[in-house]
């Protein structure tokens, strides 16, 4: 035949296959025109009809044959110690039998390795030593590989016999039950054991690498267990990717299916594995994806009709998501979606996640069994009841010794150092050793890694909590240091998401009245900043998906206790609220097992000075206080979880200690004059990133001539002028607690300076001094004495020390009211109030009903008090009256504080308090009209967003001010906060 | 001795399509020992009433015997021509040798267990196939791959219009016809 002849028939044949039958032959005789060879042909071809010929294709076709070549039957033999019972499973060359083990009574499985591989003597002995290893895997979710043995020149390997049905068949089986929750908790209790098998492997640093529902078999008791561990990767060697040809026995006899689904080991090949790239424990954790879709839907999720659709499928297509049933919680999808994310490298990292999800909703049941795409934010219910009640001692103490409060808080921080400050044997760290990692005149503060070390994140510009600084994010060790954040919220607890790609932070905003304490997010490459919760702050994660994060308890002002949910707030559930309403549990870190948790929390005056808690994850107990005897500000975990981490002051400075969990002694591991806040521990536990650094402060005056320091101590606070304008009242602060407003003094020492002579005097020497205030007369201080954990105290001295100070009740913040009268935040029952008292401890009563969360400045008549609040009755800035709690707002929101000159006439409203040089903060000076309390303010109160524009004022460009007579005078600190990351390594 | 075995048979596949003969002499061993497992282990596993994916046994061939890391992904589909091609190289040998032994020629020492090459449905002649597809080759090679490409590797219609980069009425044509002229050449052999 030649080719232009086949070229005639293909075109008559296909002519005449489309026109009807009764037309062909006249269309034939006509198109042949006489060849009567090609008409027969055609003809011919016509009529043949093939039916199934060559419709199934070839291999499919002898595979009965191919097969029927087969070696002999070991059944009933007995080889060494196994009787060969049966065929369990073929597995290519290696048939699995069922045997009995006449030595050890028990029945095994037994898989036969090829002649070719025993010939091998180095894959034999590699493959000997990866049995063993595998060998080594005991756990109830993982069949056991027993051994290798050698018999009469035959290689076997002894399995732990799993008798039940494969996960194949169960899914087969329970697919009429689709969507039904009994099928869902079913379902999650096989996954959770198939993660916990896997789980158990990659720490040992196995991977499955074959891992599907035909090597999964289900006990009759419910147990999982998964086989062939390992062994696809064993048997074909460390460079392999997959099964090679030339050790094609090793490969299919021990890591082929158990039930012959040929299709099975290409559905459920991950992305990275399909391309040929290198797999790791990713691919069983994609492995583990697709067999959970597969348990839910019915259907495995890639599964096409050939297998280069499969391929395809796997590499482009997305998984139906839609196929899975509605009952499925939100929870399991985004699992889903972040086993089945086709970059292995933003694919859920640790399959101990998905264990923990999947374990997590088994305490959730009411969501498991509700309908689940309900992401919606879960009501947080206050319960009364449930809540300790914390009996407020109140102790109306006079006539103590002279100072003996200050005195005995002062002894007690003392001795708690000396006890606890126990160096260990060894040092852990070495001042040598330290590395500089950022190099800024001002502030870097709050430091946190991303996931693989890499990058570090901060702030710069402010505190460690709630300051004004930004975020910023480095690689390390060199890379330029980049803004990401320029905006007025102030911000705390920077940390990476789990792929690293952006950077989660605490954003505190005014928004109207009221504080939002949420989690914002920016891109670690820059971008816009969003919102990722509301009412969320200090948030971490603790899977891909779950977070931990501290909560404004619905129905309280700032009852802020920590809670844990996914990131869509879904399965929310409390883990600890401060029995103090007024308290905060600001952050929180799971130990790297997820049993546990380190928090820090501010007490019901919003300061934190008390050691952190140690807490378990499951909520069951508000747990215990750890950690040195001091102020807790920052605590970590070291990697393997053994080791907690703090920052803490303790007598007098802050450092780093550390303490074996659970229940080490502390021990300090930095010393020396600088001071550590901020733990970072790198992810190989070996060493810590710390934020290291001294504050300074330093009272400055302004005046006619200038401005000019007039306080020569390290750390110089709370300046208040004197009337006549010569002397200068101040704190000398020997150790501050962290609060809401700041660093406060906890412990300081009253001092005054002539401006005139420059002679500094102590006023209450020996008395530790939190803070105080002057009478008008200026012959009298009311001060506050604060003592580690416990109420603060209110005292009164005069200023020529003729009298011993005496305690007048519990409380702080005091000043003076009208004529002998103190008016000081007082805790009354689990709330602040504004409360007034008479000097002689009588007369007591509270200014408002309405708790307020700060109180700052009185009005020189004594009438009027300034107070914050951040309850929705008293929103914002307000001046409380002091007869009849009458109220008119100053400003709405937080960042704002009041006060009046001596004399009245002018108002000083301060709107932006400045933590740091960066930023000095702004207080304007508001004239009052004559006879008048108040100037005329917006009943709204002041607008911060517009910067104040009022008639007649004028901007002062610093904050914490003391006023003089006019706003061309008045003093101020000034503070200098030089604080740099370093890294430090571990010993 | 340490290198992976499926970046040979690659090596060789990649040798075999560019016209070594002799590369074809050293894969054959390997792939028919790999899919006599493979056929094996599937017919183990068969259960009755269990529908065989048609494909799968070849498909499993490629992905184990194919080092698809110097593969282009783009390019599987020449690849998948070219394990057609071999594909049908092996099981013609292997209808070959089956053919010896019916005849008692015994001539290679295959077990057959007779009992159950009997009980199949006729099977076709694949050595005849051969024959005719090497006349159909004098005059049209695209149709021979067609054949190849849905026989003896079991893609699909589409699979098959991929890998020609035809359309899919071509490769529906090119297969009604190629079917109905082998048929008849093997009718006229006595062997269909």
């Amino acid at each position: 035949m030649k080719p232009a002849r086949w070229l005639q028939i293909e075109h008559l044949y296909n002519q005449a296959l489309e026109m009807e039958e009764s037309r062909r032959a006249a269309f034939l005789r006509e198109a042949c025109s006489g060849d009567e060879e090609l008409r027969q042909d055609v003809e011919e071809l016509l009529s043949e009809s093939p039916a199934n010929f060559l419709e199934e294709p070839a291999l499919r076709e002898i595979a009965h044959e191919f097969a029927a070549t087969a070696a002999p039957s070991w059944i009933g033999r007995q080889i060494g110690n196994y009787q060969f019972v049966s065929l369990a499973g073929a597995g290519g060359m290696g048939e699995v039998y069922r045997a009995h083990d006449t030595k050890l009574k028990r029945e095994v499985a037994i898989k036969i390795l090829p002649e070719e591989f025993s010939r091998d003597s180095d894959r034999v002995s590699r493959f000997q030593r990866e049995a063993q290893l595998l060998a080594s895997l005991n756990h109830p979710n993982i069949a056991a590989i027993y051994d290798l043995e050698e018999v009469n020149g035959f290689r076997f390997l002894i399995l732990e016999l799993v008798e039940g049905e494969t996960l194949s068949e169960w899914i087969a089986r329970s697919s009429e039950r689709k969507g039904s929750p009994l099928k869902l908790k079913e379902t999650l209790a096989i996954a959770g054991q198939i993660a916990h098998a896997l789980e158990e492997a990659h720490e040992k640093g196995i991977v499955h690498r074959d891992l599907k529902p035909a090597n999964i078999k289900i006990t009759r008791e419910g147990v999982v267990k998964v086989l062939d561990f390992g062994l696809a990767k064993s048997a074909a060697g460390d460079e392999a990717n997959r099964p090679d040809p030339n050790r094609s026995g090793e490969a299919t006899a021990v890591g082929s299916t158990h039930d012959g689904l040929i299709m099975g080991t290409a559905a459920y090949m991950s992305p990275e594995h399909a391309r040929g790239g290198p797999v790791d424990k990713r691919t069983d954790i994609w492995a583990f994806g697709c067999v959970l879709y597969e348990m839910l839907s019915g259907h495995a999720v890639f599964a096409r009709e050939t297998i280069a659709d499969t391929l395809a499928a796997i590499v482009e297509r997305e998984p139906d998501w839609t196929a899975l049933p509605s009952t499925v919680p939100l929870t399991v999808r985004r699992l889903l979606q972040r086993c089945l994310d086709k970059d292995p490298k933003r694919r859920l990292r640790d399959i101990g996640d998905a264990r923990f999800e999947i374990e997590q909703l088994a305490l959730a049941p009411a969501e498991v069994a509700s309908a689940g795409v309900r992401a919606d934010l879960k009501q947080v219910e206050r319960d009364s009841s449930g809540k300790v009640a914390s009996a407020t001692p109140r102790r109306e103490l006079t006539g103590r010794a002279y100072g003996a409060a200050g005195l005995i808080g002062l002894a007690l921080l003392f001795l708690a150092g000396l006890f606890y400050s126990t160096k260990p044997s060894a040092p852990v760290t070495l001042p040598s050793e330290y590395t500089q990692i950022t190099n800024f005149t001002d502030s870097a503060v709050a430091p946190s890694l991303s996931p693989d070390g890499r990058m570090v994140t901060f702030i710069r510009g402010g505190e460690f909590f709630l300051g004004p600084g930004q975020i910023y994010v480095k690689l390390l060790p060199n890379g330029e240091a980049m803004r990401l954040t320029n905006d007025m919220g102030r911000k705390y607890g920077p940390v990476f998401t789990p792929d690293g790609s952006r950077i989660a932070y605490t954003n505190v905003t005014n928004s109207g009245d009221t504080l939002l304490w949420d989690t914002w997010t920016v891109p670690v490459l820059g971008g816009q900043p969003t919102r990722l919760l509301p009412n969320a702050s200090g948030l971490t994660w603790i899977t891909d998906q779950r977070v931990l994060f501290s909560e404004i308890m619905a129905g309280t002002s700032l009852h802020m206790g920590i809670v844990t949910a996914t990131e869509g707030r879904a399965e929310s559930r409390e883990l600890y609220f401060p029995p103090h309403e007024s308290a905060m549990a600001h952050y929180s870190y799971a130990s790297p097992d997820r049993k546990s948790v380190l928090v820090v929390e501010m007490n019901q005056t919003h300061m934190f000075n008390q050691p952190c808690r140690l807490l378990p994850f499951d909520g069951s107990s508000a747990g215990r206080q750890i950690g040195p005897p001091g102020t807790c500000t920052s605590t970590a975990w070291s990697p393997d979880g053994k080791w907690m981490y703090f920052g803490a002051r303790v007598g007098g400075s802050a450092h780093l200690w550390r303490q074996k969990f659970p229940d080490g002694t502390p021990e300090q591991i930095t010393f020396g004059p600088i001071e550590e806040e901020g733990i970072a521990l790198a992810p190989d536990g070996r060493s810590l990133v710390t934020s290291a650094g001294n504050r300074r402060s330093a009272i400055w005056i302004h005046d006619a001539t200038g401005e000019r320091a007039i306080s020569s101590e390290g750390f110089a606070v709370a300046p208040r002028l004197s009337r006549d304008g010569k002397r200068v009242f101040y704190l000398s602060v020997r150790d501050f607690v962290a609060s809401s407003s700041g660093w406060v003094p906890s412990s300081a020492e009253l001092r005054s300076v002539d401006l005139g002579s420059g002679n500094t005097d102590t006023v209450l020497p020996g008395v530790s001094v939190a803070d105080y205030d002057i009478s008008r007369d200026e012959k009298e201080v009311a001060f506050t004495t604060a003592e580690l954990g416990r109420e603060s105290k209110i005292w009164l001295a005069s200023l020529d020390r003729r009298k011993p100070p005496r305690q007048i009740t519990a409380g702080d913040q005091v000043s003076f009211g009208a004529e002998g009268d103190l008016i000081f935040r007082s805790l009354e029952g689990k709330t602040n109030f504004p409360v007034r008292i008479k000097k002689d401890g009588s007369g007591r009563e509270p200014l408002t009903t309405v708790p307020i969360l700060e109180k700052s400045g009185v009005s020189p008549d004594g009438e009027w008090v300034i107070a914050y609040s951040p309850a929705t009755a008293l929103g914002g800035m307000h001046a409380v009256s002091v007869h009849g709690g009458a109220t008119k707002k100053i400003c709405a929101g937080y960042h704002c504080r009041a006060m009046w000159s001596f004399d009245g006439r002018f108002f000083y409203v301060e709107i932006d308090r400045g933590t740091s040089a960066a930023s000095a903060g702004k207080t304007l000076a508001i004239p009052v009209p004559a006879g008048k309390s108040f100037p005329d303010l917006p009943a709204s109160g002041i607008d911060l967003a517009a910067g104040g524009e009022l008639a007649g004022i004028q901007v002062i460009a610093h904050s914490s001010i003391s006023p003089g007579l006019d706003p061309s005078t008045y003093v101020f600190t000034k503070t200098d906060l030089q604080r740099n990351l370093f890294r430090i390594p571990l010993h | 001795m340490r290198t992976p075995a499926s970046a040979e048979v690659t090596n060789l596949l990649l040798a075999w399509s560019a016209g070594d003969e002799l590369a074809l002499d050293r894969l054959l061993p390997v792939v028919y020992r790999e899919l006599h497992s493979m056929a094996r282990r599937y017919m183990a596993g068969e259960h009755p009433g269990h529908t065989l994916q048609a494909s799968a046994l070849v498909n499993e061939a490629y992905l184990k015997l194919v080092d698809v890391r110097r593969v282009q992904w783009q390019n599987r589909a020449h690849f998948f021509g070219v394990c057609a091609q071999l594909m049908r190289r092996i099981l013609v040998d292997f209808g070959r040798r089956r053919h010896y032994v019916k005849r008692g020629g015994g001539a290679r020492p295959v077990m057959l267990n007779e009992d159950l090459v009997m009980s199949r449905a006729q099977t076709t002649n694949l050595v005849a196939l051969d024959d005719a597809l090497k006349a159909l080759a004098t005059v049209d090679t695209r149709r021979v791959r067609v054949v190849e490409l849905r026989f003896f590797a079991g893609l699909t219609v589409e699979e098959t219009a991929e890998v020609l980069k035809v359309s899919l009425d071509t490769v529906v044509r090119d297969w009604r016809l190629a079917k109905v002229w082998l048929y008849r050449e093997l009718k006229k052999a006595g062997a269909a």
